[in-house]
């Protein structure tokens, strides 16, 4: 049987590696304005959204008078007001006469035009068809003049687009209050106003053979390790795909154990958090069209810190991160600790509580495995019809949840109470580590079930497996339970406890950033009748 | 290039599967049991001979939990269902005996929550060890369940229903641990009782328990505490014995000291705060001595003589003399233990082990002939007692008409 699954494979190999290549031959373009416009519409399959406006430039030369021209952008990405007001306008004014010395030869008119004609601000020279087409496509409007080999593309993007709101994932209680949206211009733009540093480095590239995805890596020069950038930019390179339509995309294509249940890439839409990994030392990948931007390497322990860490004082904030740790722990493993001592080691329940779930279980028809693991799968139905049901039913599913499930089933004794509270409590903790939900769900129910045929043994064996994966996984290069394992205890500042901002001396050490000093030694408050020195 | 290295993993890969399978066949135990296919067993006891067969008889008090948690009135007018099962059964041997319980109950019975253990008298004066034997091999029995002897039977012990607590058995238990109020039952786990077995010199010690009838109803109250010789019940304390048995092995924790003048009438009464026990013992002359100091502090409670304590200059005289009172009952119910013990000859108090621990090498010769020499010790008591409170009020409740 492996044998066929392996031809099957092979045959599928051999398939995609018929995919054509994308270097077709270079067209320049001709000097014939007529022939570049024929060009350009079948290359965009005559489409009904491509505008292109012929018109004359009136410029009077010793020579002729005006000259033939068109431009050519695609309605509704190209910004209406920059064609009319800075590249039509102009061209098509006054008539401009250009005295015997001014005279100049059609194949620098181009230049000229740029020079004294365009008031667009940003244009540029191209060559070729591919670059042309390319350029209409992204938004931009290219201007072809007769008897002119080249064209200018002037930048006119300007389609509709969110404006900058609150993201819906990570709600925060003080702090910014902006979030990502789907343009990567204006997202670099937030981290730009984050980080003055003019080191902050964005480096373009563009990947996905019919979407041509635009990308972004962010990272800050001198802070970043170079391997790393390099390493991240290799595997984005390595990427040969049709379509990437998320950034999720991406990560799928450049994770370390893509086989692995955890992460090993984080994810924000906020441009703080951002901000703050790319100080730490870490590269953002950031996808045009998305606006969550993902961040490398990525720790285990950063799915327990928030970006309200940082907002809060730092005494409560250390006891809610112990909090989120132990709400992971239950989440993860009581259900499997309720079937392993409700059903091998009842010596280990207190007399009165064991009386209580006896109670509650006298009646109930299934083994509690069967029970837990029902009701584990119906609280992920419900979670799933939750988000996937349009707002409108919402609450007919919640109110149909909550009674029949919570109510009715115990009623009819279907389930014990027991059973209800620990599944409520279950999901309730798997959403205060969200980074990690869905991986909760696979560990919670396979340590369910080891523990339904082998109790506490089969769950502490699940427990040290599920140890040694996390202990070899690891994001690009960095152990991925660092500081943990390895130890590096001058990073438990920012993991065990929360450290006041002043006495967060150093970037985390596990991410071997290229400068890791943060602060001067005793640059916290001092008392005001003390002097500095 | 991915298939050749995966080729290369597959050996790694099938040794570590071969690996993790191998860990989850060495779970050993393999009984999965659900929680409703159990009797939780509350307490338990073990009779024999009660009517003249020779047989073991074992009581179980099973937790009903439905009853316990939503208790179902019996129909019209009718009392409660008690949330119990008593069920009984008995053989020629305890295991047997104990077997056969399985003829009249739906659910196997679960013991790792059993509260009390309780052997009758007649059991007692043959010699528990039969049935010990048997809780010692049996794996689900936790060795902190209370050892208790029935001054009549334990079958009648566990039917008398329950009083404060639900579960009669937890009332026993409840009743036990409550005894510290008064220090006048000693407390006596499975593990102690072990303890005192394997023990060459010590006397097994345990609570007794009776039934009496209130009214129509019938209770249990703690009687004593029954003294062993080996696994044979030879005697018993009363309750102003145990607690004197109870100051020598340092386990007096609050209780009542009535306080009576020289004429024996009682004036005052004392609460015990805190205590503290030295245990030294000393061989003069071939002649084992054992002191005791007993340190206490306490609070006088009840003041009876309509004097009180109201003229404040003398205050602290009389506090002196109510202490050395004190001292005085705390003393003879130190020595009233000990009376007793020398009578049945058998050392309660574990001087024995104190003896070895202090004087190692002279023990070797004095182990052998232990039962000789123990009435003859030589018991210097010595008490001190400080009064610290007197309470909120300096003189009396009702002033002497003047």
């Amino acid at each position: 049987m492996f044998r066929w699954l392996l031809k099957k494979y092979k045959a599928i190999a051999n398939m995609s590696s018929k995919i054509p290549s994308p270097d077709a031959p270079e067209e320049r373009l001709s000097p014939d304005l007529d022939r570049n416009l024929a060009w350009i519409r079948d290359a965009l399959c005559q489409s009904p959204d491509l505008v292109i406006r012929n018109f004359i430039i009136r410029i009077h030369t010793n020579i002729d008078r005006g000259w033939e021209a068109a431009v050519a952008y695609i309605d509704g990405l190209a910004d209406n007001t920059v064609i009319n007001d800075h590249i039509l306008r102009p061209l098509m004014g006054d008539t401009i006469k250009l005295s015997a010395n001014q005279v100049i030869n059609p194949e620098k008119n181009l230049l000229w035009i740029e020079d004294h004609l365009i008031t667009a601000n940003d244009l540029s020279r191209i060559t070729t068809l591919n670059e042309t087409i390319e350029a209409i496509i992204k938004g931009d409007t290219v201007l072809l003049v007769q008897n002119s080999a080249k064209a200018i593309q002037i930048s006119s993007k300007g389609w509709e687009k969110r404006a900058i709101s609150e993201p819906q994932s990570e709600v925060i209680i003080k702090g910014p209050r902006d979030g990502f949206i789907e343009n990567l211009r204006t997202n670099t733009a937030l981290l730009r106003r984050k980080i003055g540093d003019p080191h902050l480095t964005f480096e373009s590239m563009r990947i996905g053979r019919q979407t041509r995805t635009d990308l972004n890596l962010a990272y800050i020069r001198g802070i970043a390790r170079d391997d790393l950038v390099a390493e991240v930019r290799r595997r984005i390179r390595r990427i040969d795909t049709d379509a990437i339509l998320s950034g999720s995309n991406i990560m799928e294509f450049i994770e370390d154990a893509p086989f692995s249940l955890f992460p090993t890439t984080a994810y924000t839409e906020r441009p703080d958090v951002a901000a703050a990994k790319l100080l730490e030392g870490r590269v953002a990948i950031m996808v045009d069209g998305t606006p969550t931007v993902y961040t490398v390497p990525a720790l285990f322990v950063e799915s327990f810190q928030s970006p309200d860490d940082y907002h809060f004082r730092p005494y409560y904030i250390t006891l809610i991160r112990w909090i989120r740790f132990l709400a992971f722990a239950f989440t993860v493993f009581l259900p499997a600790f309720y079937v392993a001592l409700t059903t091998f080691h009842q010596e280990l329940i207190p007399t009165p509580l064991l009386i209580t779930i006896a109670a509650a279980t006298d009646t109930t028809p299934f083994p509690v495995v069967i029970e837990t693991l029902g009701t584990g799968i119906l609280f992920e139905v419900l979670r799933e019809a939750g988000l996937r049901i349009p707002r409108a039913f919402g609450p007919a599913v919640s109110i149909v949840g909550g009674l029949v499930i919570g109510e009715a089933a115990v009623g009819a004794g279907l389930v014990g109470e027991p059973m209800v509270v620990v599944t409520a409590l279950t999901a309730i903790a798997s959403y205060v580590v969200p980074f990690q939900a869905e991986v909760n769900v696979f560990l919670r129910l396979g340590l369910t079930i080891i523990a339904g045929f082998f109790g506490l043994y089969g769950i502490f064996n699940g427990t040290i497996l599920i140890l040694i994966h996390l202990a070899s996984l690891r994001s690009f290069g960095i152990p991925f339970l660092s500081p943990l394992a390895p130890l590096m205890a001058s990073d438990l500042k920012d993991v065990i406890i929360r450290a006041p901002q002043w006495a967060l001396l150093t970037r985390p050490r596990s991410l071997e950033p290229k400068e890791s000093g943060r602060q001067k030694f005793g640059s916290g408050p001092k008392h005001p009748g003390k002097n500095d020195e | 290039m991915m298939n050749k290295k995966k080729n290369r993993n597959v050996p790694q890969l099938i040794f570590s599967l071969v690996l993790v399978f191998g860990l989850f066949c060495c779970s050993g135990c393999w009984d999965r049991k659900e929680i409703k296919t159990q009797g939780i067993v509350a307490g338990m006891g073990v009779d024999w001979n009660t009517d003249g067969s020779g047989k073991y008889l074992h009581t179980f008090q099973v937790i009903k939990p439905g009853e316990v948690t939503h208790p179902k009135s019996k129909g019209n007018g009718g009392g409660d269902e008690p949330p119990v099962w008593v069920g009984t059964s008995e053989g020629k041997t305890p295991y047997e005996s104990g077997r056969n319980i399985a003829f009249q109950s739906s659910r196997r019975l679960f013991f790792a929550h059993n509260q009390t253990l309780i052997f009758g008298k007649q059991l007692a004066q043959k010699g528990v060890r039969p049935p010990l034997d048997l809780e010692l091999r049996f794996s689900q029995i936790h060795s902190l369940e209370l050892i208790m002897i029935a001054k009549g039977t334990a079958k009648e012990v566990l039917e008398v229903p329950g009083g404060l607590a639900k579960i009669p058995a937890f009332d026993i238990s409840g009743m036990v641990g409550d005894a510290k109020y008064t220090s006048e039952a000693i407390p006596v786990t499975l593990e102690d009782f072990f303890g005192y077995l394997v023990s060459k010199t010590r006397a097994p010690v345990a609570p007794q328990i009776e039934v009496f009838t209130a009214g129509k109803e019938k209770r249990l109250r703690l009687a004593g505490t029954a003294v062993f010789r080996k696994d044979r019940w030879i005697g018993e304390l009363d309750k102003t014995e145990t607690r004197g048995l109870l100051w020598v092995l340092g386990q007096v924790k609050r209780g009542v000291i009535n306080i009576p003048d020289q004429r024996g009438i009682e004036v005052a009464a004392a609460e015990i705060v805190t205590t503290e026990r030295k245990l030294r013992p000393e061989i003069r002359h071939g002649k084992v001595v054992i002191r005791i100091q007993i340190n206490t502090e306490g609070n006088l409670q009840d003041i009876l003589s309509p004097q009180g304590l109201t003229d404040p200059g003398k205050m602290n005289d009389k506090l002196h003399e109510l202490e050395k009172l004190e001292a005085a009952v705390i003393r003879q119910e130190i020595l009233a233990a000990w009376r007793k013990a020398r009578r049945l000859n058998a050392d309660v108090f574990g001087f024995g082990e104190a003896l070895h621990r202090r004087h190692p090498r002279q023990w070797k010769s004095m182990e052998p002939e232990w039962d000789r020499l123990f009435p003859r010790i030589g018991l210097k008591v010595e008490v001190n007692t400080a009064l610290r409170r007197v309470g909120e009020i300096m003189t009396p409740a009702i002033p002497l008409p003047k």
